[in-house]
């Protein structure tokens, strides 16, 4: 009797640890998932009514919202610009992170090589807002960089009201708050690679070059197809914050991605303007990100998977 | 002997070189990389230290024209840079403790498998399921105005405080806590609570560390939760504050024919370079400040959580 009253005592103990957080995640990451509703009814917030009241009191319309959202003319060239603009990403960072990865660990001398390490992460610490800021600052029509084209003859650019040079802008602002982080990511993986393979290497006469291609590269491959799965999983998501603080509206066009989009629907251009897009935006909004994220749980699910099965990932 | 090593010297001396100019190839590029990585910043830095003549005339590079101080003294007398200033401070003190405080809780009971916690796959099934779907914005932001927290300090607190990547790095570094150690705490006659806080916790320091200064740094980055949940500009964060400004100066340069004449003007009197560039400055200040102590933490923190062994 005593025995099963402690136990159950323990078990009190141990749920009140997990309550807090338990709470936390029902509260703001469980519960707004009804919301999703709002997307195949005729939700308006109205005064006086309660949230669930007014959004289960809404006329449900079916997929009317989706086949709105699809018939959209900017739909196609949205979904277009994000895998463009995240695939394009995927190439260059991992490509560019083996790279420099591989690069750096050819430097023999320490100091210098953590030296680079420290400069190089720095970006991968401020927010976007900041970065953006400081890109906007450099690439104005009156800034250094526009300055220099202009020294060397040329035409003065303006980098981020043009629809060819915005998604440049965009990979190069990504390679530079990321780069560090993932050639680091890598470089550590191939410190663990064991120092005997490149002695036989040595002893079998291959170069440096020959010891990356034919060792080191062959050692760390389940970690680069590791992080493109997962990344593929993550193909949706083209940068959020990053299009939001660098984006205007002269670069829709080439700039406006899934999440901008449903973004603007439902709040309209920012603080400034008068909020969202008129009548039943939210539902609009909503449609769009639900769409965004049934997409994007399959592909998170499946690269998960396939890493789970394929690869010994292991996440919880 | 002597002439086979006479032969063979050359043949050193020229692998010794080759070595030689792929090491200072391989060495400039990832120096002139490192250089246009902090080359923006010290840009900033000089502009921000300029003479306005000497901005708007384009004469600034990487090095400050007619030294001044100016634009950091006017900043010491704008209230509502030092509000956010000190907005965004206290949101990186009270948004660690609690996200260490619930993560740290939470990650007790998932880790020790003697705990035997009942219904520990449905808090599993929750964590899983929280990672890998949500709402999305407009419903998550319908949520918390529902919640009332629409202008409260707290929006900025609760919704991201237990991170289920925080957890499952905190419970994976819990599982290799020594099974002696809770064993011999519990036969002591110590409970769950204290065993955490005496035994794991101090165990577990270079793993707090990292989510730590994990936190630290979002909370101290994050501007999009102010800037959604906040109508009350007085009330946002440093960085909310700065993409506001940032925000006005991007519809100035591209969509002017928006606005009416006196708001431009007023646009751009707010949005003076050198001023703007003192304060993306210093709100870079406490980043850089720590950044030294907590890159270390950092790479262990980035490992531990995606490649486990």
């Amino acid at each position: 009797m005593m025995q099963i009253r402690s136990k159950t005592k323990k078990q009190i103990v141990l749920h009140s640890m997990m309550l807090p957080g338990a709470v936390l995640l029902i509260l703001f990451n469980v519960l707004p998932i009804l919301g999703l509703w709002m997307a195949f009814s005729r939700y308006q917030p109205q005064y006086g009514m309660g949230y669930f009241e007014a959004l289960f009191s809404a006329d449900f319309v079916g997929l009317g919202f989706f086949s709105m959202v699809f018939s959209r003319p900017d739909f196609q060239r949205v979904l277009f610009n994000t895998l463009y603009i995240s695939i394009v990403k995927l190439v260059l960072l991992i490509g560019l992170g083996v790279l420099t990865s591989l690069l750096l660990n050819e430097i023999p001398y320490l100091r210098l090589k953590k030296t680079i390490q420290v400069i190089v992460f720095i970006p991968y610490f401020l927010s976007w807002v900041i970065l953006a800021s400081v890109m906007m600052d450099l690439l104005s029509l009156s800034g250094p960089i526009n300055r220099l084209i202009e020294a060397c003859g040329g035409e003065a650019v303006s980098f981020l009201g043009s629809n060819t040079w915005f998604p440049v802008v965009l990979f190069v602002s990504e390679m530079w708050k990321s780069l560090g982080y993932e050639a680091i990511y890598f470089l550590a993986a191939i410190t663990a690679v064991a120092p005997g393979l490149y002695e036989a290497a040595q002893i079998d006469g291959a170069n440096r070059v020959q010891q990356c291609l034919h060792v080191t590269l062959p050692c760390i491959r389940p970690i680069i197809i590791l992080m493109v799965v997962l990344n593929i999983g993550n193909i949706m998501n083209a940068g959020f914050e990053q299009v939001l603080s660098l984006y205007n509206s002269a670069v829709y066009q080439s700039g406006d991605i899934i999440d901008t989009m449903a973004y603007r629907i439902a709040f309209g251009d920012g603080k400034g303007s008068s909020g969202g897009g008129g009548i039943y935006s939210y539902s609009i909004s909503t449609a769009v990100s639900f769409f965004k994220s049934v997409i994007c749980c399959i592909m998170f699910g499946a690269s998960y998977l396939f890493a789970a099965k394929k690869l010994d990932y292991e996440v919880l | 002997m002597q002439a086979a090593a006479l032969k063979k010297k050359p043949n050193k001396i020229g692998v010794s070189l080759s070595r030689k100019i792929f090491l200072a190839v391989i060495i400039a590029v990832l120096g002139l990389w490192s250089i246009l990585c902090i080359l923006p910043f010290i840009y900033i830095l000089a502009v921000s230290l300029s003479s306005r003549s000497a901005v708007s005339a384009g004469i600034v590079t990487f090095w400050p024209v007619d030294l001044t101080f100016n634009s950091y003294a006017y900043l010491l007398e704008q209230s509502a840079f030092f509000v956010a200033f000190g907005i965004s401070v206290a949101r990186v003190l009270v948004g660690t403790a609690v996200c260490l405080a619930v993560t740290a809780l939470a990650a007790y009971p998932l880790a020790f498998a003697r705990k035997k916690l009942k219904g520990r796959r449905f808090y599993v099934c929750l964590i899983l399921m929280c990672m890998f779907f949500n709402g999305g914005t407009v419903p998550t932001y319908c949520m918390i105005a529902a919640y009332g927290l629409v202008d409260s300090f707290w929006v900025l607190i609760l919704p991201g405080a237990l991170s289920p990547w925080n957890l499952i790095l905190l419970v994976n570094f819990f599982r290799n806590v020594p099974n002696e150690m809770l064993e011999s705490a519990e036969i002591e006659g110590a409970g769950d609570y204290r065993i955490l806080l005496q035994i794991v916790l101090p165990v577990s320091l270079p793993i707090i560390a990292t989510i730590t200064l994990l936190s630290v740094v979002g909370h101290w980055n994050n501007w999009f939760d102010a800037y959604l949940y906040m109508n009350d500009s007085s009330k946002w964060p440093l960085q909310t504050y700065i993409y506001n400004i940032m925000e006005s100066f991007q519809k100035l340069e591209y969509n002017m024919q928006q606005y009416p004449p006196e708001q431009i003007e007023e646009m751009l009197k707010s949005n003076d370079l050198t001023l703007r560039s003192a304060q993306i400055f210093i709100s870079m200040i406490p980043i850089l400040c720590v950044y030294p102590f907590m890159q270390r933490y950092f790479v262990q923190g980035i490992l531990l959580g995606s490649v486990k062994e």
